[in-house]
């Protein structure tokens, strides 16, 4: 006889009804295309991990409007229903069997993280799982006592914390080509730079239709705080946590940079010149983009008054775009975070680490791994402090701009301080203040975006904050 | 089997999601090495500086970059005149340097197809040389010999303007050999099972190393057989039947896009029979003479009488479709009296004829009409295929028609306004081309740098319409139903993917036109103009009226109502 376990557990998912697996990715906080119609679902490769229970990973294609579709990673597990242990989400249910979404079950994770450590391949016809160990991996893997969820900020990717010690993280969304997120911090540990979680493993998929990175096994930073939550705490306190520390952070970053821009001989990581179109290209689309967003911003009736303190400025932004593309030197185009703000540091009570090293989730993956200037990344976390004092600001909480001022400046200062003579950053003052508010501008664009399609509460400090922005003249910055 | 030759470097890593249909949603993109961008400041473009712009490509929108021939080569014939397939030329950089293009490429999402010579060699390949060195030598039958030049008679000359026969004496060998191109490309003799298996490794070389597929240049010339033109020939398709089996068994999404200049009817034999077992694209010569006809007629009917006689291709296939190329404007599938209109619209000037062809550029050949630009390129893009962008028409470059054969349209890419037009630090007289410099085209008044800047340019225009078609998998892989208004200056037509309807008009006259349009299949459904999203009235039951601009054109998405 065979039922869904035997099944699963040889990688045949035949049993899943479609439109079952269409309405259950559907409704994951992960799917990336909540607004756009679900043609179907339809299951790609299903490569069997495991027998107890039964595991098999599986990519499944969500296909959307006309041509158009989406490839998830979901790990689908079938336990018997009489089972004691119910975990995860159930994606079917059936005549003694339940299958659910696994991450969430001990067992499997455990199971994983054993593949990791023995290295295992597993192949089903043309398409294969690879798992591989890192330092950072237990010689011996215990199940945990405990397994919890940890909200992915992004939305893009589920996350498990095992004991409080590792974390291991899943991409749903997949694309063709390799994760940043693994090769950086490979890269990262490999020369030395200590202010990130260690990796401990990964695993990875190729074969149809795509070659992807699944995902990562990492340390968990125990007892550590978000510097979002720091930001706010200080402002809503009037702490001074970021006047102490905010130029450390700054530094952090700077170093960061140094190391990721320290080995000519790997290509992938290898600096480069700027060309000259580089800035152009980007000033040419984000042009475009002024455009399109307050055509958006014109047509949202429902936020007039949230937008109306920037509604009629996109003239004075692109006409201060195209000012401040014109930059003679601009400096070395290195691999860089892509995404670097406050929620992406973690204090630990002594220093600070950096997190989530995938780059921006809605962006194309080849754009997340592009090198840039190093400056991008600095005026993602410029902007960040200031959102933190939009934030205070919309909640007519005082002395946010006072806080403003002094941690960027703090930040700054740091930063600055470990990038000198790098010959990384722009030569001169001006080049640099330029380079810096032509990437807050892109960002602070990229912020309002964000809030109108997702969370339109929080427009008003997107706007507030680009007004801020624009009301001071960028060579007084920060 | 893979290449017998040991394989220097592979690309490491697969960047793309298997889509064995990619070309037919794709934007290609022709580039000629030598004139792209020099990296080394020797005056001449290499694959290093071309490996620095991807990132001008990437941001313009292309999918699939089209190489010219990059193989060693005297360069008599732009290095269509290969002297060793193996090797890269000395010029451009080296087969390392080739492999970090492709992989820098590919790791952008873009896609690498390369120009490849199967009809023939140059006369400085090894094997020409060792086959004209005796009877005997065994690369002798390498090619196509014979002690008179009065075999084959029925076949055309191509290159009428340089060549007076299809033969020409070799004293070295005491012989005659067979030549469709320049006497300094001698025929490769494919009843040669040898030659076969020779091109075949070279292909499998090339696709190891991880190159996407083939421009197969020339494919219609490779056997002769008496009492025939020599061309199309059943022993050719054969043997192309044979190139795509291989390439089929051992690699994938790999692609063939054949240039075989001739007619519908017989261009549609390179996709091969049955679902298609020859070449996955193929350029539509016919097509384009036509739309250059059909703009300065200011009628639409030119461009619908040539695709109503275009067969229907099988699913996996495509049409290549282009402008402009880096081959002269090409009148071969035309009747004389069409060329004779040809000439006299758009080769004023004598110098601007070559062969059967115009050798000029869009921008040129358009008077430089920006509406007229936009126009053609609508056209394009609206139609069944994969448009084949030729590099710096995006800009409106124009053509040097005092540089020999073909060089005119192959001269610098401009990038910027300074010295040498951005294109290389050399000393102006080191170029191997020199950029044009003129008032209304050189690269002081066209470059990428000042277009970039200016939202209404030419460059941010086609930037966003490769986006915007780009978002509409209809174009690529959609029906095209034509809709034959009354008006013939309108060309209007129906592309139609599942429930995804597109509706493109153009306005072929310099004036504004009304144009009713039957759409009563449609009725009830609501147009939305494409590119700035604006609701049109909906679709009733009498023809539905629009007003075109002069030389302008309306796409609409037809949406169902709400
Ligand atoms: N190694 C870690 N130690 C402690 N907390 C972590 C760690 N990794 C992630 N987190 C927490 O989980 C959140 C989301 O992690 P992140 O790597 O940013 O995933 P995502 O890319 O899905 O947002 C972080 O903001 C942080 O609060």
């Amino acid at each position: 006889m065979s039922g869904p376990r035997e099944q699963v557990a040889r990688g045949d998912l035949a049993f899943l009804d479609e439109g079952t697996l269409a309405s259950f990715i559907r409704e994951r906080r992960w799917f990336g295309a909540k607004s756009t119609e679900v043609v179907g679902a339809h299951v790609l490769a299903a490569v069997p991990l495991g027998s107890s229970p039964a595991l098999c990973a599986s990519l499944v294609e969500m296909r959307l409007e006309v041509g158009t579709h989406h490839v998830y990673q979901v790990l689908v597990a079938v336990r018997d229903a009489g089972d004691d242990a119910r975990p995860g989400d159930a994606i079917a249910e059936g005549d003694g069997w339940r299958a659910y979404e696994a991450l969430d079950d001990p067992d499997v994770v455990v199971e994983m993280l054993r593949m990791m450590r023995g290295g295992a391949t597993v192949a089903a016809g043309e398409a294969r799982v690879e798992f591989r160990a890192l330092p950072g991996l237990p010689q011996e893997i215990a199940p945990p006592k405990e397994l919890t969820r940890v909200a992915s900020g992004d939305q893009s990717n589920s996350l498990v914390v095992l004991d409080g010690e590792l974390v291991v993280k899943a991409y749903r969304r997949l694309e063709a080509g390799p994760n940043p997120e693994v090769e950086m911090l490979k890269f990262l540990e490999a020369h030395g730079f200590r202010n990130i979680p260690a990796l401990a493993g990964w695993y990875a998929y190729s074969g149809p239709p795509l070659d992807a990175t699944l995902g990562l096994a990492y340390h968990f930073i125990a007892d550590a705080e978000g510097g979002w939550g720091l930001a706010l705490q200080d402002l809503e306190t009037g702490g001074d946590f970021f006047q102490r520390h905010a130029e450390y952070l700054g530094e952090v970053c700077g170093q960061m940079h140094c190391v990721l821009a320290s080995d000519e001989q790997d290509p992938d990581f290898a600096p480069e010149p700027t060309s000259t179109e580089t800035l152009a290209l980007l000033a040419a689309t984000l042009d475009d983009q002024v455009g399109q967003l307050f055509e958006q911003i014109q047509a949202r009736e429902d936020l007039a008054q949230a937008v109306a303190p920037v509604a009629g400025r996109g003239e004075e932004i692109r006409e201060r775009l195209r000012e401040l593309s014109k930059v003679e030197a601009i400096g070395r185009k290195i691999r860089a975070h892509g995404d670097l703000h406050l929620g992406q540091v973690l204090w630990t009570g002594s220093d600070w680490v950096v997190l989530d090293f995938e780059g921006e989730p809605t962006r194309p993956l080849p754009e997340r791994r592009r090198k840039r200037s190093p400056l991008r990344d600095a005026a993602g976390m410029l902007r960040s402090l200031s959102y933190a004092a939009a934030v205070a600001d919309t909640r007519g909480i005082a002395g946010a701009g006072a806080w403003e001022a002094a941690s960027r400046a703090a930040f700054r200062e740091g930063y600055l301080h470990a990038t000198a003579a790098t010959g990384l950053l722009p030569a001169g003052r001006a080049a640099m203040d330029k380079l810096l508010a032509f990437f807050e501008l892109e960002k602070a664009m990229y912020e309002l975006r964000y809030e109108l399609g997702h969370r339109p509460d929080w427009v008003p400090v997107a706007v507030r904050s680009m007004e801020r922005l624009l009301d001071r003249a960028w060579e007084a910055a920060p | 089997m893979t290449s017998t030759r040991p394989v220097p470097r592979r690309v490491r890593r697969q960047w793309f999601e298997r889509d064995p249909l990619w070309h037919k949603s794709a934007t290609f993109y022709e580039v000629s090495v030598r004139s792209f961008y020099d990296s080394n400041a020797d005056g001449i473009g290499d694959f290093p500086g071309l490996t620095e712009k991807l990132e001008y490509l990437e941001w313009l929108g292309i999918d699939c970059i089209w190489l010219l021939p990059f193989y060693k080569s005297p360069l008599r014939d732009g290095g269509y005149d290969i002297s060793d397939f193996y090797e890269v030329h000395p010029d451009y950089g080296t087969v390392e340097d080739f492999v970090a293009f492709v992989e820098a490429a590919h790791s952008r999402g873009i896609r690498v197809i390369a120009d490849l010579v199967v009809n023939h060699t140059s006369s400085e390949h090894p094997w020409f040389r060792e086959a004209r060195s005796s009877p005997d030598s065994p690369r002798r039958d390498w090619y196509v010999w014979s002690d008179t030049d009065q075999r084959y008679r029925d076949a055309r000359i191509i290159f009428i303007d340089t060549e007076a026969s299809n033969w020409t004496w070799d004293p070295v060998a005491g012989a005659y050999y067979w030549h469709r191109f320049f006497s300094h490309q001698p025929d490769l003799n494919y009843d040669n099972p040898e030659v076969q298996e020779a091109i075949l490794d070279v292909m499998r070389f090339w696709l190891d190393v991880g190159l996407d597929g083939f421009r197969l240049d020339a494919v219609p010339y490779l056997y002769e057989r008496e009492g025939t033109n020599c061309e199309n020939l059943v022993e050719t398709h054969g043997y192309l039947k044979r190139l795509r089996t291989e390439v089929d068994r051992a690699y994938q999404d790999r692609i063939l896009l054949a240039e075989a200049n001739q007619w519908p009817a017989d261009v549609v034999d390179y996709y091969g029979e049955g679902d298609g077992d020859e070449c996955h694209m193929c350029f539509n010569f016919p097509l384009m003479p036509r739309m250059f006809m059909a703009l300065r007629r200011q009628d639409a009917r030119p461009v619908l009488e040539i695709l109503d006689s275009t067969p229907d291709i099988p699913e996996i296939c495509q049409w290549g479709l282009f402008l402009r190329n880096h081959d002269e404007l090409t009148l071969e599938m035309v009747t004389d009296e069409e060329r004779d209109y040809m000439w006299s619209e758009y080769a004023k000037d004598p110098m601007m004829k070559l062969n059967l062809g115009i050798r000029r550029r869009l921008a040129p050949l358009l008077d430089n009409g920006h509406d007229e630009m936009r126009l053609m390129t609508a056209i394009l893009f609206s139609l069944p295929g994969s448009p084949v962008w030729y590099y710096g028409d995006e800009l409106g470059m124009g053509d040097n028609v005092y540089l020999g054969d073909r060089e005119g349209v192959r001269t610098p890419m401009q990038w910027t306004g300074d010295r040498n037009g951005g294109f290389s630090r050399a000393d102006f007289a080191r170029l191997a081309i020199p950029p044009l410099m003129d008032p209304v085209y050189g690269f002081q008044a066209v470059n990428v740098e000042a277009q970039l800047r200016n939202p209404g340019s030419m460059l941010r225009w086609i930037q966003r319409f490769i986006a915007l078609r780009k978002q509409h998998p209809v174009f690529g892989r959609g029906t095209y139903e034509p809709l034959r208004p009354a008006n013939p200056r309108i060309f209007a037509h129906i592309r139609r993917l599942e429930e995804d309807i597109v509706l493109c008009v153009h306005n072929l006259a310099q004036s504004a036109q009304a144009v009713e349009l039957d759409l009563s299949e449609f009725e009830g459904m609501v147009p939305v103009e494409l590119l700035g999203g604006a609701h049109f009235p909906p679709i009733g039951t009498l023809p539905y009226l629009l007003t075109p601009g002069g030389r302008g054109f309306l796409w609409f998405r037809l949406q169902r109502p709400q």
